[in-house]
């Protein structure tokens, strides 16, 4: 019975449909979980808004941008700066915050006036931005309040600026995963081809996917700027809105992250017959086969080889001294969605470790189906899972080592279990060759370091010393 | 030779995300293009590039291709008419797995 | 290109009527593809074109079944002279939010390329007043970009359909929407053309067509037909396309002026209506 009811869960049946344990000789034809589908009530979901996966994942991301969030003021706050995503100009979009701080009059009388006092605020105080992302959010969306509409009034009013509107309130759907989907679409329905990029190579592509998580998309362009390519936009790591505006023009979409961004790749496919290649931008040898890929597409198998030789050289010892520290130690993985599938073999490939758990907040079938298809048998996959699933899971499997976000892992904290960040990094970035290097050393810290085991003693007493201090 | 079918369909389940694009039109085409790229590469065959996608084929393919071999030392040795046979094996049950019997409720959306 | 119509109007003046009876003239008589997107939470914008068949209405099916469910074809039904229809339904009387239903509806239909390009009108139906955001969704920039009103010689109609306007000025300075004219649906009071002349006058506008009262409209609902299904060669089912006709060749689309309170006060005294 590879579906399987946890024992916390006898009070909420209809979860056994999202918790999975493969077996032997199974595959998705079988059981694949019921996953993008509502939170069942009774679990304590630890999703976010759609808004927040609009915001935080993808729009927030842009380093010469104005994030407009039209609504009260939390939605702003809680969006903000905990993704880490920095830029190469001293991080303008970590540094600020915007809100139209919405209070029951303008719910009552309409907040659209506040809107647009606020953007035109914002575009005084910072006069070198002239590009603005505005959010809806549940109260505004609800009240019925048009922000396309004041966005196209400032713009003609201003006549230098360029808005784009992200109408995805936080009820929209049933988890971050409906935020991508909408910016996705709008984006490529209002601002794609609407500015035509500089080419400085016969090589272009777009990077799709990636948001630049302490430097992710700076480690890729140095690869393939080596191998003479010119990324026209990431989408959206380190980018420019207007870098953004020209995807229409790249020969190659590469794509790593196709949950948030599947959608815009696509449509670009659809639309431009620009094809679509998926790789894998984390893991050692992964990282290899996609450099690999994206030098034969254009002819580059050499310079490719180049890039690969020298990395390779430079990081292949310390890759194989972790390897040594890790081979054969559990983990569980419990990230969005795609983070599950990308890692898990390289984990094991590169490192030899063995992941015995993975759980996705928001991933859709189409994440499991990769996931169930790269993973390992015994493995415990679950949809959305709630706390005391986790407890009892660490319970079953009793893992080294948790990859996952800080709400989570604060709870992975009480066990005294180490916990990487999957999402934000700890000492990041974890992409490319360096970054399989990075995230070998984290783990490696967070497995041997004696802070959890000092964690519950009191370092007065004798106690402390036996474990080394 | 059904057994290297099965040898063959795992790895790629494992090591290649083409075969999972969003919908059932775009695995179709994924997993044919690049199961002919990969026929043509191995019997030493001009593969045929007309448009950006069959380019990406052939990039997917080359790359499988290598692995394939480093993998599977019985690859190499396969005739011509083996070779087919495994490798459309391998294609009819790809297909099987991530469209025909799939249970995922996306895959038919006319909408990405 | 595909003209898209908002019809406005009182509760209870008898617009769905006027417009189901016009959207059939335009489709009978001067053979144009229709679509009627239903926008009143109580969903009765469309039966007369369906035969009274009750429709699954958008709000229920995304309730049952979810968005990623709902295609077009789950949700479009075909009527009368191939008209499609759509309705957007909502929540039950005093509960949840009809204005969002209103938003919801549209973008998905909007989403799933519902208003083809072969359309020659969509309409929407709205409810009789413009309450709050989400009832003017159907006149947000790239939606309906024009508004006719249903109004009929009666103070309470009257003072409905300058509300309406008022509405409209905001969104005529946002989205480009124009009026395009009142339509008096007659309710047989004394001087009522005269008043309704006044009135569009005023306003800044025209009457564009005087549906005179009669019986064959009622007889025809309870059959849950048209005028023109029902009897095409009565005297009601040609006023009904001649409306249609002046709807098709209008070219009148202005800002409205809306009255002041008094001016509206004065006009009434005037014409000595009491409701």
């Amino acid at each position: 019975m590879p579906l399987k009811l946890l024992k916390c869960d006898v009070t909420i049946p209809e979860r056994e449909k999202h918790v999975y344990i493969k077996e032997p000789g199974e595959d998705t034809t079988q059981y694949l979980p019921i996953s993008n589908a509502a939170t069942i009530p009774g679990t304590l979901s630890e999703r976010g808004c759609s808004y927040c996966g609009a915001k935080l994942v993808i729009g927030g991301v842009l380093k010469d941008t104005i994030q407009m969030i039209h609504g009260p003021v939390g939605c702003a706050y809680d969006t903000w700066h905990t993704k880490r995503y920095p830029s190469d100009n001293d991080n303008f979009q970590l540094k600020y915050v915007w809100s139209t701080n919405l209070k029951e009059k303008h719910i009552v009388f309409g907040g659209e006036k506040q809107l647009k006092q606020s953007i035109i605020e914002a575009f005084q105080e910072m006069p070198d931005i002239k590009r603005m992302f505005i959010y809806t959010t549940c109260a505004t969306a609800l009240i019925g309040d048009d922000p396309k509409a004041v966005a196209k009034a400032v713009e003609k009013e201003l006549g230098d600026v360029d808005i784009f509107v992200v109408e995805c309130p936080g009820f929209a759907g049933v988890s971050q995963s409906k935020g991508h989907h909408v910016l996705n679409m709008g984006w490529i329905n209002e601002k794609v081809g609407t500015l035509e990029p500089t080419i400085t190579s016969p090589y272009t592509i777009n990077f799709i996917g990636d948001y630049n998580i302490q430097g992710d998309s700076q480690v890729l362009e140095k690869y393939f700027h080596k191998m003479g390519i010119q990324i026209i936009a990431h989408f959206t790591g380190n980018a420019s809105y207007d870098d953004l505006r020209g995807m229409h023009r790249a020969q190659l979409n590469v794509v790593n992250c196709a949950r948030s961004a599947g959608y815009i790749a696509n449509e670009l496919k659809k639309r431009y017959g620009i094809p679509r290649l998926d790789i894998d931008s984390w893991g050692f040898e992964y990282c290899q086969d996609a450099l690999r890929k994206v030098g034969a597409f254009f002819g580059l198998e050499d310079k490719a080889e180049e890039v690969i030789a020298e990395e390779v050289a430079k990081y292949k010892e310390q890759m194989e001294w972790y390897r040594a520290g890790l081979k054969g130690k559990k983990v569980c993985i419990w990230t969005g969605g795609p983070r599950l599938w990308h890692w898990t073999k390289a984990l094991e490939d590169d490192l030899g470790m063995t992941v015995v758990a993975m759980s996705s907040k928001f991933g859709h079938q189409e994440d499991f189906e990769k996931v169930i298809a790269r993973g390992n048998e015994g493995t415990i996959y679950i949809d959305d899972a709630n706390e005391l699933e986790f407890f009892e899971v660490l319970e079953m499997v009793k893992p080294d080592l948790v990859l996952t976000g800080p709400r989570v892992g604060d709870l992975v904290k009480k066990l005294h279990l180490p916990y990487i960040n999957g999402h934000a990094y700890h000492n990041g970035p974890y992409m490319g060759f360096e970054g399989s290097v990075n995230m070998a050393r984290d783990m490696y810290n967070a497995i041997y370091s004696p802070l959890m085991k000092l964690a519950a003693i009191d370092v007065r007493e004798k106690a402390a010393l036996e474990v080394g201090v | 030779m059904s057994d290297k079918v099965e040898q063959l369909t795992k790895f790629i389940q494992e090591k290649c995300l083409w075969q999972f694009l969003s919908r059932t039109w775009d695995r179709e085409e994924a997993i044919s293009g690049v199961i002919k790229m990969i026929e043509t590469l191995q019997t030493g065959g001009q593969p045929v590039i007309e448009t950006p996608i069959d380019k990406c084929h052939y990039a997917d393919a080359k790359v499988l291709l290598t692995d394939i071999n480093k993998a599977f030392s019985w690859f190499g040795e396969l005739k011509a008419d083996q070779l087919g046979e495994v490798l459309h094996g391998a294609e009819a049950r790809l297909k099987q797995i991530t469209i025909t019997g799939s249970l995922n409720g996306e895959l038919n959306h006319q909408l990405y | 290109m595909t003209r898209k119509i908002a019809i406005y109007g009182k509760g209870g003046i008898g617009k769905s009527t006027t417009q189901q009876n016009t959207a059939s003239a335009m489709a009978y008589f001067h053979k144009k593809q229709v679509f009627i997107h239903g926008c009143d939470p109580k969903a009765d914008s469309t039966r007369m074109i369906l035969g009274g068949k009750p429709q699954e209405t958008l709000m229920d099916t995304l309730r049952e079944t979810g968005e990623e469910s709902i295609t077009v074809d789950s949700v479009v039904k075909t009527g009368y002279q191939g008209i499609r229809c759509v309705e957007s339904g909502g929540p039950e009387p005093g509960v949840g939010c009809a204005g969002r239903g209103v938003i919801t509806a549209i973008n998905l239909m909007e989403d799933l390329g519902a208003y083809t390009e072969d359309l020659d009108f969509v309409f929407f139906d709205v409810l009789g007043d413009v309450v709050c955001g989400g009832f003017a969704m159907p006149i947000r920039e790239g939606k309906a970009e024009e508004v006719y009103i249903v109004a009929s010689g009666e103070m309470m109609a009257i003072y409905a359909a300058n509300n309406i306007a008022r509405g409209m000025l905001k969104y005529a300075d946002q989205s480009g929407v124009r009026l395009g004219g009142i339509i008096c649906n007659s309710r047989n009071v004394d001087k009522e053309l005269e008043l309704m002349e006044e009135f569009t006058t005023k306003l800044g506008t025209q009457l564009i067509h005087f549906v005179p009262r009669d019986n064959i409209v009622q007889k025809a609902e309870f059959n849950k037909k048209s005028v023109i299904e029902f009897d095409a060669a009565s005297n009601q089912a040609n006023e009904y396309s001649e409306l249609a006709r002046k709807i098709i060749e209008n070219k009148s689309f202005v800002i409205p002026t809306p009255l002041t309170m008094d001016e509206l006060e004065d006009m009434v005294t005037k014409y000595g209506i009491v409701d």
